[in-house]
């Protein structure tokens, strides 16, 4: 674990300046309104995992046990103190003394075991979806020992526990109803939920009962806006402070504009199980066909850069010496040498096949979805574009896959703001992985194995088995993507891997 | 104004129609005449040149990336710029004309088609059947019918022929309602008793004296509508259902440009200028017509009479 | 009058069934909301109960039948995004939706009313040809084309407009302008016409004939008489306000029920999708028979039956 680790620390220290950041400000009475891209699905602490959710409650309305940092990418306490662990299925916690929650009662190890095991859905919570459940795929669970010791036990041996409950946010149950997913977020963070206008805005407002330092900003507005340009253009004129989702074109050459990398790339899934892609050449082809270099810098710009993995530099699957040695780059010339050879073994490799892609996908990705299609177009391919919305987006994504589907090639983008492998290919690339059309038991076996790994060992099962999956072009990369951030006149803001995640509004800075 | 399939007699007609008074009436106002001729040129374009230039249209060349417009350096397709993959926006609004142009020719035939001859057979009959259908009719036009074309949309996958269907079927209502009433007006007429008197057959007294009567009315309607199924076909591929590349109609070509507004204006803004002088055409040709038929409603297409004007000072 | 007026409710009511029948199988068609709404891999037991919840486990035809016995108690179902009353949900958007519509519609009335009578009073004069032509231009302007400039302009550019939101009395400009523009064009042409057949009519001869300014004869005279035309095709506008506030609502972000019932599509909210359709089928249905009402007020000739 110790290589992914380190790796992240090199880019989040280039990527970002937290080491730098100014000394606490004075409290203060201002408000700032942050313009999000999507209007969010609901306030439950059980569903920060979308971006949406989190980029409104997660740090700033609710607060987890652990946190990733964003500087060095190590595990840190936040409402637990410290933990151990006990045996091989069995972890410790000694929670934060003195925590309450925003409605004034005590945050506990109670607390903290009701908020894990419900993360998990299971019978009790059944008719309420958690959208954070995948993120413990094996049952844990989680007990009381005293008021601020909590026991958490495995049902498999799992050395990144203390990651995975990073992702379990901390709501006080009893206080919310449980299917009014809506209403009611009482959390231990900074900021104490106001009001919801569905589809219009969420308000905040500082928490004066908070453990830690209190943040500058008092109020603070959440609204939506789905175009990119309406956005930036609220910065200009004031009417928001902060926006996210910037698209490279309404970006500003100044510091207005903050850039960070959240470990998402843009990828593209071949349906390994039918044609014309059961031929590893054909999907190879793919992979020389699209002209990364031109595409992806033209379209788009500083929001992109060529890429050629699944997965970011700062996960522990990353091969960093891939795309000198091994990268499947732009040679049209290969791309047609080896869908003829595939033809020649009689392949039917002018099987029509489908994009399949969402509008949303990413800022500016209609356009290169298209211009990838063309690439694709010019080497022979049978291409047809369909982008659909999520829902029907999704059907595709998912297991299984009828028969009546045709052939499909799946536009996805894909983070990993873990740094563990294991957030992406069990799901992904296995055989019985929800998401995955590829089945390889080589594969298989390597994730398996480095599933109940640690450390350095379980980094180097999971890039060979990125090694096998590349070579096989299960997944192929097209670009990472970099995400812009737009800041008003005198706002301060440090973005950082996670930011695609959470924005803390106590780490926003008004300037007098 | 049937076009008869023998020359001969179609050369003589085209000599006594430009004798006629319509005729004349229509070449001695410039607008209606401006109006004709857009719409003939968009037709042409959608028709005859758009295949010709359509892989040329839909050629992506990175490099030419927001190429402004007003240029012609890089050759004469390139004259109104570049979209974001670099396809010429002018060939782009050609082939995009042929959709534009389908979907208004073909949406508002079928819902005229039907709206009329359901019409008709309503208003004649009465009765059960009658209330049937303009219970329908009230259905289709009480849900807001870009609401109804989502929600359809959705179901089936986009294409040029889908939308046809959705906006062909969400204006039927109109053309219902218009040929009813009428129908009911003519129907108590006398020359229809008298028919009625002699023995003539529903369906003889349907086709041959009350439909015809009811045609022009249908066909002055379906020029208005010409411009509302235009607008409305670009609202709904605006908001990005119905089509799907490499289809492309001008709507969503607006639609594609407005994440650039602030840096390639042009994108979106040339589509918008060739849908509103489309519908606007159509606008004042379907005026013309009324104003045909109905002289003292005019006054783009007509001079003032000699006659002092209705109110002065 | 009461029989007539039950006559048309009991028309109304047979439409607005036949609106909830559509409505409710169209949404059916759409998919299933469980794959927004479920994270990848959810257990099949969670999947049970929430279909079990929202009655989507049971056959279609019963479904149908569940849904139409709670409509007639007046209950639409609870909204799967936003848990609380579909109907509660729908009527909360549709104050904004009502207010916008109302300012729209009064000023799209009074700028029709001025261009329509100058375009009237000086028929075939300059202001006559201007009037017209830009009349047409309004009502051949696609909405959203006409949103996007004027954010271009008024927004981005001049910065005297915000872009977006309905927080002060600015952000309700350009989405009044935007659902105005269309209506002002065709409103414009009926009033002109309707003036134009009153002021040659009879009566309003005999009115300037004994002596009545020309202004006094339209203010008093014609002005009335051309209420009529006017307020019934106001009705058929008022119907299609409501796509131009779905446009506003996804451009200008602006809230009402356009941003409900498109958001309800994407969502596969069927309770609030049917229930919003309701809500505006009735608002139209009850708006059509108002005016027939207030025609018959003008204009007592016309009788209601």
């Amino acid at each position: 674990m110790r290589g992914f680790i380190s790796s992240m620390v090199t880019v989040a220290s280039v990527a970002t300046m937290m080491t730098a950041l100014p000394a606490w400000a004075a409290t203060s009475d201002k408000a700032i309104t942050v313009v999000l891209a999507v209007e969010l699905d609901s306030l439950d602490p059980c569903d920060t995992q979308p971006a949406q959710n989190a980029n409104v409650v997660r740090g700033n309305v609710f607060e987890s046990l652990t946190h990733v940092s964003p500087v060095s990418g190590k595990i840190e306490p936040l409402l637990a103190e410290s933990w151990k662990q006990t045996s091989d299925r069995e972890w410790e916690f000694k929670l934060k003394k003195g925590v309450k929650f925003h409605d004034g009662t005590d945050f506990n190890a109670a607390a903290a075991a009701a908020n894990i095991m419900r993360t998990q859905g299971g019978p009790n919570y059944a008719g309420i979806a958690c959208l954070n459940s995948g993120q413990i795929p094996d049952p844990v669970k989680a007990e009381a020992v005293d008021d601020l010791t909590l026991k958490v036990t495995t049902s498999v041996v799992d050395p990144i526990l203390p990651l995975r409950i990073s992702y379990v946010d901390i709501g006080d149950l009893a206080s919310q109803s449980k299917p009014a997913k809506v209403l009611n977020p009482v959390g231990t963070g900074p900021y104490k939920f106001v009001s919801r206008k569905q589809g219009d805005s969420v308000k905040l407002t500082r928490f004066d009962g908070y453990w830690g330092a209190a943040p500058q900003i008092k109020d603070v507005t959440y609204i939506v806006r789905k175009e990119a340009t309406v956005r930036a253009s609220m910065v200009e004129t004031g009417e928001a402070q902060i926006a996210l989702s910037i698209q490279a074109q309404d970006a500003t050459d100044d510091d207005r504009t903050v850039t960070f990398k959240d470990n998402r790339i843009f990828v593209m899934r071949p349906m390994t199980f039918k044609e014309p892609f059961k031929d590893p050449r054909v999907r190879q082809a793919l992979s020389y066909a699209v002209d990364r270099g031109t595409i992806v810098p033209a379209i788009l710009g500083v929001t992109g850069a060529p890429y050629y993995q699944m997965l970011g530099p700062q996960v522990n699957a990353y091969i960093p010496d891939y795309d000198e040695k091994l990268a499947m780059k732009y040679d049209p010339a290969k791309a047609k040498e080896l869908i003829a050879a595939a033809k020649a073994d009689g392949h039917p490799v002018d099987t029509p096949f489908d994009i399949v892609t969402r509008p949303d996908i990413l800022p500016d990705g209609g356009e290169l979805v298209q211009a990838i299609a063309q690439n694709l177009k010019e080497v022979g391919l049978k291409v047809n574009i369909r982008s659909m919305e999520n829902t029907a987006w999704r059907e595709f994504l998912r297991q299984p896959f009828p028969a009546e589907q045709p052939p499909t090639l799946q536009m996805i983008s894909h983070d990993n703001t873990s740094g563990d492998a294991s957030f992406s290919f069990p799901k992904y690339i296995t055989c019985k992985g929800i998401n995955s059309a590829i089945c390889n038991p080589e594969i298989d076996k390597l994730v398996a194995e480095a599933e109940v790994a640690s450390g350095d060992k379980r980094a180097e099962l999971y890039r060979k088995a990125a090694g096998i999956l590349y070579q096989q072009a299960g997944f192929i990369g097209i670009a990472e993507q970099i995400r812009l951030i737009m800041l008003g006149e005198g706002v301060e803001y440090k973005a950082n891997p996670l930011s695609g995640l959470e924005i803390k509004i106590a780490d926003v800075r008004l300037k007098d | 104004m049937v076009l008869q399939s023998t020359p001969i007699v179609a050369s003589s007609r085209i000599t006594r129609w430009r004798a006629s008074p319509k005729w004349q009436m229509f070449t001695s106002s410039p607008l209606a005449v401006a109006s004709a001729a857009w719409l003939i040129f968009v037709v042409v374009l959608a028709f005859v040149v758009a295949p010709l230039v359509v892989d040329q249209a839909n050629h992506q060349t990175i490099a030419m990336r927001f190429y402004a417009p007003f240029r012609l350096d890089k050759g004469f397709e390139f004259f109104l710029g570049a979209d974001s993959l670099g396809r010429p926006i002018m060939l782009q609004l050609i082939v995009g004309a042929r959709t534009s142009v389908l979907i208004a020719i073909f949406a508002v035939s079928i819902s005229a088609a039907i709206g009329y001859a359901v019409g008709v057979v309503s208003g004649y009959f009465g009765g059960w059947i009658d209330n049937i259908l303009l219970r329908l009719a009230d259905i289709i036009h009480t849900v807001p019918s870009l609401l109804m074309a989502l929600v359809v949309l959705f179901i089936l996958q986009p294409s040029i022929f889908n939308l046809i269907i959705v906006l062909g079927i969400t204006r039927i209502p109109v053309y219902l309602r218009t040929s009813r009433t009428q129908t009911m007006e003519v129907r108590e007429r006398m020359f229809v008793e008298v028919s009625k008197a002699i023995g003539a057959s529903n369906w003889r007294i349907i086709t041959r004296d009350i439909a015809p009567l009811v045609f022009p009315t249908i066909r002055t309607l379906a020029m208005l509508e010409v411009s509302a199924v235009i607008l409305s076909a670009a609202s709904l591929t605006f908001l990005g259902i119905g089509l799907q590349r490499p289809d492309v109609d001008w709507g969503m070509m607006v639609s594609d440009g407005r994440a650039y507004l602030k840096s390639a204006w042009f994108v979106a803004v040339f589509p918008g200028i060739v849908i509103v002088l489309t519908a606007l055409s159509a606008n004042i040709l379907s005026n013309w017509l009324r104003a045909v038929e109905d002289p003292a409603q005019s006054t783009l297409f007509f001079r003032a009479k000699k006659k002092r004007g209705a109110a002065e000072e | 009058m009461y029989t007539y007026l039950g006559r048309r409710l009991l028309s109304g009511f047979i439409t607005l069934l036949g609106v909830v029948v559509v409505v409710f199988f169209m949404s059916r068609f759409t998919g299933s909301p469980i794959d927004l709404f479920f994270p990848e891999g959810a257990e099949p037991a969670q999947i049970e109960a929430f279909n079990k919840a929202y009655g989507l486990d049971k056959p279609l035809a019963q479904q149908f039948g569940i849904f139409l016995l709670n409509v007639a108690q007046g209950d639409f179902g609870t909204s799967i995004w936003q848990q609380r009353p579909a109907m509660e949900a729908a009527l909360s958007e549709m104050p904004m939706t009502l207010l916008l519509a109302a300012i729209a519609m009064t000023i799209s009335i009074l700028v029709a009313l001025i261009l329509g009578s100058l375009a009237a009073v000086y028929r075939f004069r300059a202001v006559d040809r201007t009037i017209t032509i830009l009349s047409l231009m309004t009502s051949s302007m696609p909405h959203f084309w006409f949103a996007l400039v004027g954010i271009l302009i008024f927004a981005v550019q001049l910065r005297v407009l915000p872009t977006s939101g309905s927080n002060s009395w600015l952000s309700w400009i350009l989405p009044v302008a935007t659902v105005s523009i269309g209506p002002i064009g065709v409103l414009t042409q009926v009033v002109r016409g309707a003036m134009i057949d009153v002021l040659s009519s009879g009566y309003v001869r005999n009115a300037r004939a004994r002596g009545f300014s020309a202004r006094r004869v339209v203010y008093r005279h014609a002005l009335r008489n051309a209420a009529l035309p006017i307020i019934s095709v106001a009705g058929d506008i008022a119907a299609g306000m409501v796509n131009g506030a779905v446009i506003v609502s996804v451009v200008f972000a602006f809230p009402g029920i356009g941003r409900l019932i498109v958001g309800a599509i994407l969502n596969r909210d069927y309770p609030v999708l049917e229930a919003s359709v309701v809500v505006v089928g009735v608002s139209i249905i009850l708006l059509n028979l108002l005016i027939d009402i207030i025609c018959s007020i003008v204009d007592p000739r016309i009788r209601l039956n």
